[in-house]
């Protein structure tokens, strides 16, 4: 009896698990599934991770080339104060100031140009497109200022305005039609509404003749008067 | 006798296979809940594996570029890098200095004037021209003390 019930206990726990057993092994797919699709989401991973960094490699490098021969040539930045080298190959694009297709060799030393493509991991830039630039010899006429607006002309639109800084750092400024003054917000402000005492942020463009508010902004409405306000646009 | 035996030894016989079955099947529950505790674990490292590669999407340090200021006033931009190529007419760029410092950005064709936020944080959309821009950025503090720093941008529609 006790050998019929051990066969019987036997029979149960092996037919539960042939069972159970064949059921996980229908499920095998869903795990291959399962590892297919997190295999596909590393491969996307990795792939936007590379493209990611390839985006974050991409540079554009100007100078003045000092060295050069059939691979590559070395470029100097004057306002950086650094040499360079950037690498190039028959695939590289070189173009002309007229937009003209070049070759290597017409990299020469002196030339001005900006280089675009790949740093690597010598920091060295392989060139995909080379522009020559011409001598760009105009310099930035726009400055930034910030102060306190001490004075305005009421016969021109002069106003002066006094460094926050540097109290003998005073600007005589005109006003035109190309200058926008307006608040933080972005509300116009007309000529006539400028307050003096009024703290400005500007950007200005300085020509020979005259400085030109380009844009100004009024900062806030506090009258922090300005220690120095000499009236130089009233003796205008 | 005879009758009454055999009804006695059927339901015996009947408890003793209903007591085999019964164990037979809380063992093979005990044995499939083991496998099945196994492979939760392994996928749930599966999930922790995932979770690294996650992290590495995750975008890279942003570079900065912070000047020796002159007052205990800095800027630093932190987008875009410095000598980026940048595909689009306009770039938004995003930077950091003192809380609601002032900021003047002097762009190639374009000037922006704008305030800090309460942590320094300051962001706007600046426009390029084709080729190279520099772009100079001023933070001035409400004393008036400045921090400059140029970035440099290359907006090209080419393939690179």
């Amino acid at each position: 009896m006790k050998q019929k019930s051990l066969t019987i206990f036997l029979s149960t726990l092996l037919l539960f698990l042939s069972i159970n057993f064949s059921h996980a092994q229908t499920q095998e797919p869903d795990e291959e599934v399962v590892q297919s699709v997190r295999e596909q989401i590393q491969k996307q991973v990795e792939e936007r991770v590379t493209s990611l960094q390839e985006e974050n490699k991409k540079r554009g490098w100007s100078g003045t080339i000092i060295k050069s021969d059939n691979i590559g040539f070395e470029i100097e930045n004057p306002s950086s104060d650094t040499t360079r080298e950037v690498l190039v190959d028959p695939d590289t694009s070189i173009i002309s100031e007229t937009r003209q297709n070049l070759d290597i060799e017409d990299l020469t030393v002196g030339k001005k140009i900006l280089a675009m493509g790949y740093l690597n991991g010598e920091n060295i830039l392989v060139g995909k497109r080379v522009l020559v630039i011409g001598e760009d010899d105009t310099q930035r006429n726009r400055f930034p200022a910030f102060g306190t607006l001490s004075d305005k002309s009421i016969n021109e639109k002069i106003i002066t305005v006094v460094s926050n800084k540097d109290k003998d750092i005073i600007l005589q400024l005109t006003i035109n039609s190309k200058s926008l003054i307006e608040t933080l917000d972005e509300d116009e402000v007309d000529y006539d509404d400028l307050v003096a005492g009024t703290k400005v942020a500007l950007v200005y463009e300085d020509d020979e003749d005259e400085k030109i508010v380009l844009s100004m902004k009024i900062l806030d409405d506090e009258n922090d008067q300005p220690q120095a306000t000499p009236t130089l646009a009233e003796e205008d | 006798m005879t009758f009454e035996l055999k009804p006695t030894i059927l339901v015996i016989m009947k408890k003793e296979v209903l007591l085999a079955i019964i164990i037979g099947i809380t063992l093979g529950l005990i044995i499939m809940a083991g496998v099945k505790f196994n492979s939760l674990k392994s996928f749930i490292t599966g999930n922790e594996k995932q979770t690294t590669i996650a992290d590495a999407v995750s975008p890279a340090p942003t570079s900065t570029i912070t000047p020796t200021p002159e007052s205990d006033l800095t800027i630093s931009i932190l987008s875009p890098e410095n000598e980026s190529i940048i595909e689009t007419s306009s770039v938004e760029l995003t930077g950091k200095t003192s809380p609601l410092s002032t900021v003047v950005i002097i762009a190639e064709e374009d000037e922006i004037i704008l305030q800090s936020g309460a942590q320094g944080e300051f962001e706007t959309s600046v426009d390029l021209i084709g080729g190279e821009n520099i772009i100079e950025i001023t933070a001035y503090d409400s004393k008036g003390s400045e921090v400059k720093t140029d970035l440099t941008l290359t907006y090209t529609t080419a393939d690179i």
